[in-house]
């Protein structure tokens, strides 16, 4: 797909982008849209626009300049325009939460099944000029001690960011145990709510030290998991299947098939992303925008097909600014690893300013990259895919992988962004801090919205200052 | 010569520097950091570039240099001993260990959530007390058995020391068990980095007593230099 005009990159404020987005004719803005409807479903606009629902805090940020990041940005940030369209339409709008990737592929395999997270609300009040979100979710017994995510009890309370799901399926176990709150407390406000159980990934010395002895597999990512926990998922999958089901009364498992494909598809294009960014000498696309890409590996944001091909022209990009030996940052921008994403979206703009180059990541949603096996049953085929997840295993086991990528893409150091009130990050931090030792750390509290001080940006100077 | 400026937010010190100290000054921010920035730079001249750190380093606008506070401590720390491996910074606002390896960070952790573990604790515990700071070190001296304070919150410390007097505590060994809970908490925020020795402490903390005490109990040979509030100063002109 050609792009509508050419500049050099570089990262620019929504006044530029306003001005630019003055060079784009109708013609294309009109090509572009979601649903494939050329009535309603156009997305493209500046930035800025959104402003207007109330997102003021985005004059904060910086956006890659291209053609390609406007059309991604304008999509993402029309998603709740688009679930209140397709509850119009006669959609399904199906909300899952926690389960870090997989049902939304089962959703996708029915008809006019739309999956979104609400989860993803998390850094909604970061773009907000208000904290009405969280003050509301603290008002409804869901405090400051709990993760960002708590702003979905606000917003399934306001019925204003998202329609009324047709079906609500969260998951518990493994999951983050915020989400598992939250969702609760979204089962007490009277919303009927789908638990599946995620279980958790023992380590295998566990399994050997049992005296029944168990069958052990391996993923492709290298985690060693005994077989039960496969069957396990596997059983939990058909469960949704079967709720899906009964929700449309259509029951096609080819149409899982063409999904898995279609996944396989964009998750190969994001991994192709992910690796020109880590390889090229200069960083082709701001680690904002790359984060952005990452999440959409989870659902499409609610239009697969659309995000598909939006991936698809960033891809392209990527490529032609590595090919051209140019990009958005200085060459010398010091690489690093960020685990664990930041609510705030401003802390990435933030980091690549103090001279930092995010060569790679671990997001907690690594799984949403893997291959899906196209050659065996599609349940068994998501289980094994599933079970690479980071989140669901021993915080050592995610370590030794944050290792592998140190050495691998020769990172100089680690950031690492805490979710305040989330379990796991309070539980691991400290021993990620400790098991990774010999490589400059630094972990910060995102504070919420318009807490970023100036000791975070002296901290993340005095990061760079060691490093270099 | 350069001149190092470290502009915190309650102090703005700056030094003259060649290879050493050669004029310092220490001045009240006050929250008029430009004001204390030009005073410091009219009273300290015959420099040739103004090297800058500290809370409000931006707004030194003909800064030849700018680094954070962090690695000036830990280059300023060498210039008093270069064996030097942790400092202990505690200054109005926040407070710092950094773990250094030849005049270089490695690691650091900060305070900057609250006034716990920070000279601002200790100033509004003095304030409370009615005692200048000088005062409350002094005081501090005297104690024979610090008293436990656990409130981290400068609030709820202040209701604490309130319930110690009525019990008829030592006002000495209230204050001392204040200075202590500052270095309690700071042994906390080092967690899993962790205090290695030789430990140099310094920023405006290293000027009362109490503290200097306080920590002494955890960290016997830990260095106080004579000029503890230029450190950064100091780090800061070395970095040319």
């Amino acid at each position: 797909m050609k792009r509508t005009y050419k500049v050099s990159p570089k990262k620019i404020g929504l006044r530029t982008w306003s001005k630019q987005f003055e060079k784009i004719s109708t013609e294309t803005i009109s090509r572009y849209r979601y649903y494939n409807n050329g009535e309603w479903g156009i997305y493209l606009s500046p930035p800025a626009t959104f402003m207007v629902y109330g997102m003021r805090e985005l004059k904060r940020l910086k956006f890659d300049n291209s053609f390609e990041a406007l059309r991604m940005w304008g999509f993402v940030f029309n998603e709740t325009e688009r679930l209140f369209r397709a509850k119009q339409i006669g959609k399904k709008v199906i909300a899952t939460m926690g389960d870090l990737g997989v049902v939304p592929i089962l959703v996708m395999s029915f008809p006019e099944c739309v999956p979104f997270y609400p989860e993803c609300l998390w850094w909604t009040p970061f773009f907000k000029e208000s904290t009405e979100l969280l003050d509301t979710a603290s008002k409804l017994g869901v405090p400051e001690a709990t993760c960002f995510s708590r702003a979905v009890v606000a917003a399934f309370h306001k019925k204003a960011y998202f329609p009324k799901p047709d079906l609500i399926i969260a998951s518990t176990g493994a999951s983050c145990d915020d989400y598992s709150c939250v969702m609760q407390t979204v089962e007490d406000m009277g919303y009927e709510v789908f638990w599946a159980e995620i279980p958790y990934r023992k380590s295998p010395e566990f399994f050997l030290n049992k005296p029944k002895p168990q069958i052990l597999e391996k993923t492709k990512e290298g985690f060693v998991y005994p077989k039960i926990l496969e069957e396990h998922l596997i059983r939990e999958y058909k469960r949704i299947w079967q709720a899906l089901f009964k929700l449309t009364g259509v029951n096609n498992p080819h149409r899982l098939v063409d999904t898995i494909k279609k996944i396989n598809t964009l998750r190969r294009l994001v991994m192709g992303i992910k690796r020109m960014n880590e390889e090229a000498p200069i960083a082709p696309i701001p680690a904002l925008e790359l984060m952005v890409i990452e999440f959409g590996n989870l659902y499409g944001y609610a239009d697969f097909d659309e995000w598909l091909e939006i991936v698809e022209m960033i891809y392209h990009l990527v490529k032609d600014r590595v090919a051209k030996g140019i990009g958005v940052l200085k060459k010398d921008a010091i690489p690093i690893a960020w685990v664990t994403p930041s609510a705030d979206p401003y802390l990435l703009n933030l980091v690549e300013e103090c001279g930092c180059r995010v060569v790679t990541t671990e997001y907690v949603i690594n799984q949403a990259l893997v291959q899906i096996e196209e050659d065996i049953e599609p349940l068994r085929a998501l289980a094994r895919a599933f079970i690479n997840a980071s989140l669901i295993g021993s915080t050592e086991e995610r370590i030794k992988k944050i290792k592998e990528k140190i050495v691998k893409k020769q990172v100089k150091g680690v950031l690492i962004t805490n979710m305040l009130g989330a379990s796991h990050c309070a539980m691991e931090t400290r021993l990620i801090e400790k098991l990774l030792s010999d490589v400059p750390i630094l972990s910060i509290d995102v504070p919420a919205p318009f807490g970023i001080t100036q000791q975070i940006k002296t901290r993340l100077e005095a990061f760079v200052e060691a490093m270099r | 010569m350069v001149l190092g400026i470290d502009v915190g937010s309650i102090y703005t010190k700056g030094v003259l520097f060649e290879g050493k100290v050669i004029k310092k000054i220490v001045l009240r921010t006050a929250y008029k950091p430009k004001e204390a920035i030009e005073a410091v730079k009219n009273a300290l001249s015959g420099y040739e570039k103004i090297i800058a750190t500290g809370y409000g380093r931006e707004l030194v606008a003909d800064a030849y240099k700018i680094v954070t506070e962090i690695s000036a401590f830990a280059r300023g720390a060498t210039y008093f001993n270069p064996e030097v491996k942790t400092v202990i910074d505690i200054g109005g606002q926040d407070s710092k260990i950094i773990k250094i390896k030849n005049g270089r960070v490695v690691k650091f952790v900060m305070n900057d959530r609250c006034a716990a573990g920070t000279g601002n604790f200790i100033e509004k515990i003095a304030h409370a007390l009615n005692l200048s700071l000088e005062e409350f070190g002094a005081m501090a001296l005297k104690s024979e058995k610090p008293e436990t304070i656990d409130s981290l919150c400068v609030v709820m410390a202040e209701t604490e020391i309130l319930s110690l007097i009525q019990e008829g505590k030592k006002i000495e060994d209230i204050i001392f068990g204040v200075c202590d809970s500052v270095i309690r908490r700071i042994n906390g925020i080092a967690g899993p980095l962790g205090i290695e020795e030789p430990v140099l402490f310094c920023g405006g903390g290293a000027l009362n007593p109490g503290l200097v005490r306080a920590l002494r109990r955890y960290y016997p040979e830990i260095f106080v230099p004579e000029e503890s509030q230029f450190v950064g100063a100091i780090g800061a002109a070395m970095m040319e």
